[in-house]
């Protein structure tokens, strides 16, 4: 196993598939020969038949080459036997078809900035990168809605959307490189989700291929079909129960004015106060972050203007929009409620560049963290809004007992938190040690109320603590939810549920590959 | 089977003899004229379970049943022998005003619930037909919904977490208590909308939204629908956030108006419904800014004043189809994007006219949802059915030249013998099939209502 020390995934740029086809690899496949191993000839003839479905430049197979697509944002990693990157719906298809028939398992790829495990293949197989079916197929400003495929970034589908007035609501850290089909997996969240839904509340309806390799489309732009909520259903399902190769979601109109403020707190448990009494005035804010004495310390060296923080112990962004007079009274509210809780410092911005500069703290923490520690563990759990205070206390004690200083980011409006534990993978026994931390805040979220997962997923790294959350019933009807929609042990397997065989424990997989597909007539 | 007799002796020894009907009550709770062998009222998960239980062993066919306000929808049921009456399981398990959120049990009324929220400040903005009767397990089994989804979305929206009893009488949770959780397959959404064919609905817990400081309600009224449509275009185009945008025909505000002594404002066709909420000041020039937009578009701006009597223009619209004095004898819905609703608005017009028939057309602009009230010339129950189940075939037609949908949500039983209310299902059905197949594999809970005949 080895650990995530990557600070600062969301500025990567977007991957270009092409790109990555090595040189190498191009002479490699010209000299393709025989005398080979019957194993390697197995692999080589899969290759061979994927090659035939997609092309030869949109398949990897090369160790040296499947590198970056042994990891996601999460600390676990697994290699893959091939990657393969479809154009179309129809060579998604004919994949799926290709590895059922192989016995290979698949894995769908998107941008790769999960933090769960969701974009990993612990049981090797082919990985199906959807980042080339990237065109926005349709822009329909009237009824503000986009239809796309799945591997469009989504930043680049609310760019493209402002030009209309518009813009997609749900905006992960991470939305400069990931994808909309990655959204649709994970049911992904983000800072303005507090007031406007996390993925689900914004898609409409998917064209998907199934585990069977068969295409169809689920919902669509009218909404309220007849029938059960496919759509509602398979958002957040992480890529287990089908691949999604078009997307239709709903873009949301730009608000008129947006007033964005941080609040300074010489103590955690005022700011906590704070983020409580607001939503209890009835304010909904667009955006309410918070970020610890941690962060702090972090940013504070890299924002030389940022006096406002000296000495805080927390200090809140809050943003509120929509019309200009409202903001202007809400914005009043919300200074009034955190000077109220302790509040030493108060700023507004309203000017888009003084905005980005109250935001930076914020979208930059976790690279920022990255200069403290070699490692870090970044977490995501949910806890009622109202026990923020007892909850954040326990995750700085587990923390202190376990020697690892925790650094909290997080979306604190909607009870989301991102425990970051600093660790550093080099000393024995800490990327053990560490993920039994992330064990013990986990249980804290669950004993609060709260739940394992905000945005991010369950995956790999949240299966064991499922049945914490949910009695052997319910996992055996979200099992029959899998199963109508023809779930297999080779499609995306391990993920979600607590079951799978050859799947090993959570983030720790068995260290040798399977061959890739045993029994397979190649 | 058991007789009927000993069937209600069982359910008496689960939920005690005074929660079950007697035979000459039972015709009252008949589904599409089918009249089931027995009714209970339960009033707890483990009543549910144990009457799940029962049916699963014996094969007998459930119907969950709320307020009633529902009870039309879907195909004829194909078996029907006992009605579950959640309408007792009523308590508010748990609001916690700075949480936003609210637990409640499937029996609690909608606008119950609404009053006690209201207390602190915050409303479950889902709208529903009768919702002082509308039960929350109702709406979300029939996913209801009315003009405020344009600032509030629909049930799928506000669901947090659900508790279910599946129809082997396993009480099943899914979701949670908090605003925001991905843990697990999202299976609460599989019972929205899913008229109790896949579990009996026993608990629900919800995402509030607080009462904004200040609402406005205006109509603008119009003589062609081109008119009314270029104004909500216009006002859609300038950012405006509206909590509801609805188009009325003259049909439906007709009736709105009768019920709440609004003016007729007889001479005009079309007529654009807006509320418009937020702060004091803002609510303000949106009003403003709706009212300018109405008359320079041609049409006449009224506003309808106090909060008293905004609350009652709304659900009086959402209320259209069940008004007590002219109960509509068909609802349908269909969905139609902008670029076919002007053809379609005038389609069912024509429609109704063609067919001696009355239409009432409500649609929600920003959703493309659009619902129409059926009567009789005159506003009664047409004598003859056939005439409405020839609508049904010829709407349908229209609505999916348009790439949309359309679906009968209520109407008479014999209607329902000659008119196919859900429409022919896509290859999805499939998987509908095998989530049926997965949460009642004998077919008990009301078995042959939704759609594909499941």
């Amino acid at each position: 196993m080895v650990a995530l020390a990557r600070p600062g995934t969301y500025d990567w740029p977007a991957p270009q598939f092409r790109r990555m086809v090595s040189e190498a690899q191009v002479r490699r496949e010209g000299a393709a020969g025989g005398g080979m191993m019957a194993t390697k000839r197995r692999s080589r003839s899969l290759v061979a038949a994927l090659q035939r479905i997609v092309g030869a430049d949109a398949v990897l197979h090369a160790p040296d080459d499947m590198v970056v697509f042994e990891y996601d944002a999460s600390i676990g990693k697994h290699a893959p036997q091939a990657v393969v990157a479809p154009a179309t719906t129809a060579q998604v298809a004919a994949i799926v078809r290709l590895a059922n028939a192989a016995g290979v398992p698949i894995v769908p790829r998107g941008a790769g900035t999960g933090l769960s495990g969701g974009a990993v293949a612990p049981r090797g197989g082919v990985v199906i990168a959807m980042t080339r079916m990237t065109r926005i197929l349709e822009m329909d400003a009237v009824n503000r809605m986009a239809v796309v495929e799945p591997g469009v970034v989504n930043y680049k589908l609310s760019q493209v959307a402002h030009r209309y007035g518009l813009h997609y609501a749900p905006d992960p850290s991470s939305q400069k490189v990931c994808t909309i089909g990655g959204n649709i997996a994970e049911n992904s969240g983000g800072p303005h989700c507090l007031a406007y839904g996390v993925t689900t509340n914004h898609a409409l309806g998917m064209e998907v291929v199934l585990p069977s390799g068969e295409a169809m489309w689920m919902g669509g732009k009218e909404q309220d079909r007849p029938g059960y909520d496919l759509t509602g259903l398979f958002v957040g399902s992480e890529g287990t129960i089908g691949i999604a190769t078009k997307i239709v979601v709903r873009l949301t109109p730009n608000p008129e004015a947006v007033r964005t403020m941080v609040a300074a707190f010489p103590e955690m448990e005022q700011a906590s106060g704070a983020v409580s009494a607001i939503i209890a005035r009835g304010i909904v804010p667009a955006a309410l972050e918070m970020i610890d004495a941690m962060t702090i310390t972090a940013v504070r060296p890299l924002m030389p203007d940022a006096t406002y923080m000296d000495g805080a112990a927390a200090v809140l962004l809050i943003e509120v929009d929509g019309l200009r007079e409202s903001t202007v009274e809400e914005a009043a509210l919300v200074e009034a409620v955190c000077r109220e809780q302790g509040a030493t410092q108060f700023v507004t911005a309203t000017r888009a560049e003084e905005r980005e500069r109250l935001w930076w703290a914020r979208k930059n923490a976790f690279g920022a963290l990255g200069r403290l520690a070699p490692n870090y563990y970044i977490l995501d759990g949910v806890v009622p809004r109202t026990k923020l205070t007892p909850v954040l206390r326990q995750v700085n004690e587990i923390g202190k007992r376990y020697g690892f200083p925790i650094a909290n980011v997080f979306h604190a409006g909607d009870g989301n938190l991102h425990p970051c534990v600093a660790f550093d993978e080099r000393i024995a026994g800490q990327s053990e040690r560490v993920l039994e931390a992330g064990a013990e805040i986990m249980q804290a979220c669950i004993d609060a109320g709260g739940s394992i997962t905000g945005e991010h997923g369950v995956g790999l790294e949240k299966k064991k603590f499922m049945p914490l959350i949910f009695s052997a019933d319910d996992l055996a009807a979200q099992e029959k939810l899998k199963a109508a929609f023809g779930a297999t042990e080779l499609f995306n397997p391990c993920k979600v549920l607590p079951s799978g065989a050859g799947c090993g424990d959570g983030l720790k997989f068995p260290q040798r590959l399977p061959d890739l597909g045993p029994g397979t007539a190649w | 089977m058991p007789a009927a007799a000993e069937l209600t002796q069982v359910l008496q020894a689960i939920a005690g003899a005074t929660n079950c009907l007697s035979a000459a009550e039972l015709p009252l709770y008949a589904v599409d004229g089918m009249t089931p062998r027995a009714a209970v009222y339960v009033r707890s998960v483990e009543q549910v379970a144990e009457v799940m239980r029962l049916a699963s062993r014996e094969g007998l066919a459930v119907t969950a049943r709320g307020g009633g306000t529902a009870m039309r929808q879907g195909y004829a049921p194909a078996r029907l022998d006992v009605v579950l009456l959640t309408r007792k399981m009523d308590a508010v398990l748990e609001h916690v005003p700075a949480e936003m959120t609210a637990m409640v049990e499937a029996g609690v009324t909608l606008g119950g619930l609404n009053a006690a929220l209201a207390k602190h400040g915050q409303m479950l903005p889902l709208d529903a037909p009768a919702s002082s009767r509308a039960t929350i397990g109702g709406v979300l089994a029939a996913n209801t919904s009315g003009a405020h989804r344009a600032g509030y979305g629909t049930a799928r929206d506000r669901l947090i977490g659900i508790r279910i009893v599946d129809a082997a009488g396993t009480p099943v949770k899914a979701g949670g208590k908090v605003v925001k959780n991905v843990a697990g397959y999202d299976l609460q959404k599989a019972f929205i909308g899913s008229l109790g064919t896949l579990g009996v609905i026993v608990e629900a817990t919800f995402k509030l939204a607080p009462l904004p400081p200040s609402r406005a309600t205006l109509a603008g009224a119009f003589r062609e629908l081109d008119e009314a449509l270029a104004v909500a275009r216009g006002l859609l185009a300038s950012g405006l956030r509206a909590t509801a945008l609805d188009l009325l025909n003259a049909r439906t505000w007709a009736s709105v108006c009768q019920r709440t002594g609004n003016p007729t404002m007889s001479d005009r066709r079309y007529i654009l419904a807006a509320e418009l909420a937020g702060t004091p000041a803002a609510v303000q020039r949106m009003v403003g800014q709706v009212h300018r937009a109405i008359t320079d578009g041609g049409g006449k701006s009224h506003p309808i004043e106090g909060e008293q009597a905004q609350a009652e223009f709304w659900q009086a619209l959402a209320d259209t189809g069940v008004d007590m004095a002219q109960p509509a004898s068909m609802t349908t819905r269909c969905g139609v994007l902008w670029a076919g609703l002007p053809s379609l608005v005038h389609g069912f017009e024509a429609m109704a006219e063609g067919s001696k028939l009355e239409v009432g057309l409500d649609a929600h602009l920003t959703a493309g949802v659009m619902r129409g009230w059926w009567w009789a010339e005159g506003g009664g129950v047409p004598k003859d059915d056939t005439l409405a189940a020839e609508a049904v075939g010829t709407l349908r037609k229209a609505a999916g030249h348009h790439g949309g949908y359309m679906v009968v949500e209520s109407c008479a039983p014999g209607v329902k013998r000659k008119a196919d209310v859900w429409g022919q299902a896509g290859p999805e059905l499939a998987i509908m099939r095998s989530l049926k197949q997965q949460f009642d594999p004998q077919g008990v809970l009301s078995p042959g209502r939704f759609v594909g005949g499941l």
